[in-house]
């Protein structure tokens, strides 16, 4: 009934203009106000301005050597893809191991679920200073802090989803003579692979907040980096130009696991 | 070959929320021989799932013991498959990978075995799809075929057919009885519905309200397929509808004593 309202009231209309309406009205509007000065630029560059510094920013040929953001974007935006893909990547197999174990294993639970639960309520920036000190102002601190978060939910997804395997489906597999590892593997993990999607797509989006948090305090390169030195030259247009950058990766990121969730989710009732 | 030998099994549970015990079987024996059709009937809550569980492993008897060929049984094992009513089919598997998951050896032997198990219930063309993509009686089929196909002694099934539409079910009964005609194996089938076991069971074994003993056993020496309309079936459903009236009349004002008290 619904679609059928929406069809018939905005007909002539294509879906992509309706939905591209709104962000294009405030950019315009953006972009006027700070023209007639309502808004003021020194503080607030406009989206033209935006646009023309991230396009030098990633084609710009290295001529001023003084300004840092000619040429620079894409070894940026690798840096701190490389830093979020090594700390998720270190938490996705951690966290799944770990909370496969505790979700399955009263032992498991009982030995490291405690500690898992202690750690959790620490907010990941209170590790800075301690990730500073104990790998330096190296990468390794930022792939630190990225698992770190990252692995917090998903192990805990993960936990959830192994605990909540239907039991009728433990007693099939019994009864078709499998052994106990063997019902892990075949049935446990597959069962609860919606919720290790869940915790591996929460875990994605706390890594690139983090990636951001480590590179402005404890790593000397990447978007987040560029973000905060900008910020010492007053560069308003190339913060708000990284703003959309990470943005934009974090964004393409997680269409890039909804993919790979959809495939390997297309049995569920409903992903 | 497949003797289930059933020894003054009881069974009580401990409801943890009540703080009491609750009994759900009573000194219940039987034998049941091989290649017997036998339908255990009863009101709902009677204990015959719990029956049907401790036969396939799942439970052990507070007292007494169960033996399938002599030997007692210790867990559930390929010897004994069991049909559940909710299928519990693998989601995540296709037709195909849900039959072959209880086979061993080659992948090319699995396969084979599987596919001549997805004609017998036929479901030829189904193969590629996931459970979700099958309808009720499409999802049992597969079940029957996933435990056919490891080729248990014994097929164990609780009310596998309850949840389907009443066409599907006939459907499936008749089905049933070919294969089990075909493959001959012992067969206990739990069932609320007295139609049911007519239609299928070589013995009936109907069982008390709570905690469940065996009132009656009724050996039905009725060629199949059963005409249910038959004056003979008549006079069976009249009896064993009298019996199981009394049972659930009795169960439902045990309930409400239990709650006014």
């Amino acid at each position: 009934m619904r679609s059928v309202a929406r069809r018939t009231g905005r007909g002539a209309v294509p879906a992509a203009v309706r939905r591209l309406l709104t962000p294009v009205i405030v950019v315009l509007l953006w972009e006027g106000l700070v023209r007639v000065g309502v808004l003021d630029r020194r503080f607030i560059p406009p989206p033209s301005v935006v646009l023309a510094t991230w396009f030098v920013w990633i084609f710009g040929r290295g001529t001023t050597i003084s300004d840092p953001y000619v040429g620079t974007w894409l070894s940026s935006a690798r840096d701190s893809a490389v830093r979020v893909a090594l700390g998720f990547g270190a938490a996705a197999v951690v966290g799944v191991a770990l909370g496969t174990l505790v979700g399955w294993f009263r032992a498991a639970e009982d030995l490291v679920d405690p500690l898992i639960q202690l750690l959790r309520p620490i907010p990941i920036t209170a590790w800075v200073p301690f990730a500073i000190i104990f790998f330096g102002f190296y990468t390794m601190s930022a792939v630190f802090l990225i698992g770190l978060g990252a692995f917090f939910p998903i192990v805990v997804n993960t936990t959830a989803g192994v605990r909540q395997v239907p039991p009728i489906l433990v007693r099939a597999a019994r009864m078709l003579g499998t052994g106990s590892g063997e019902i892990l593997f075949r049935v446990a993990l597959p069962a609860a692979l919606p919720s290790i999607f869940t915790g591996l797509r929460l875990g994605l989006g706390v890594a690139w907040v983090l990636v951001i948090v480590a590179e402005m305090v404890a790593v000397k390169s990447g978007l987040g980096y560029a973000l905060w030195n900008s910020y010492y030259y007053l560069r308003t247009d190339v913060i708000v130009a990284a703003m959309f950058s990470v943005g934009g990766l974090g964004f393409l990121s997680d269409r890039i696991l909804v993919r790979i969730a959809a495939h390997a989710l297309r049995w569920a009732e409903a992903f | 070959m497949a003797v289930l030998t059933i020894e003054n099994v009881s069974k009580s549970f401990r409801d943890v929320s009540r703080g009491e015990t609750i009994a759900a079987l009573h000194e219940v024996s039987c034998t049941i021989g091989d290649q017997e059709f036998v339908a255990i009937l009863g009101p709902s809550g009677c204990g015959k799932s719990t029956l049907l569980n401790i036969l396939a492993g799942f439970d052990a008897p507070s007292h007494g013991r169960v033996l399938v060929d002599g030997r007692p049984i210790a867990r559930p094992g390929p010897d004994r498959g069991v049909v559940f009513q909710e299928y519990a089919l693998f989601p995540w598997l296709t037709v195909q990978q849900n039959i072959e998951f209880g086979l061993r050896g080659r992948a090319a032997d699995r396969s084979a075995t599987a596919r001549r198990y997805v004609e017998l219930v036929g479901l030829r063309g189904f193969e590629h799809r996931y459970p979700k993509e099958l309808s009720g009686g499409m999802r049992q089929r597969v079940s029957l075929a996933r435990v056919l196909a490891v080729d248990p002694a014994v097929l164990l099934m609780d009310e596998p057919f309850a949840a389907l539409d009443a066409l599907t079910r006939q459907l499936m009964q008749r089905e049933l009885l070919e294969i089990w005609a075909r493959t001959r194996k012992t067969v206990v089938f739990v069932t609320h519905s007295i139609d049911e076991a007519l239609t299928l069971a070589d013995r009936l074994y109907i069982m008390s309200a709570r905690p469940g003993r065996i009132l009656e056993v009724i050996d039905i020496d009725l060629p199949r397929p059963r005409d249910l309309a038959a004056p003979q079936v008549n006079d069976l459903r009249g009896r064993i509808n009298g019996l199981i009236e009394g049972e659930v009349r009795r169960a439902f004002m045990e309930r409400a004593q239990a709650l006014d008290g």
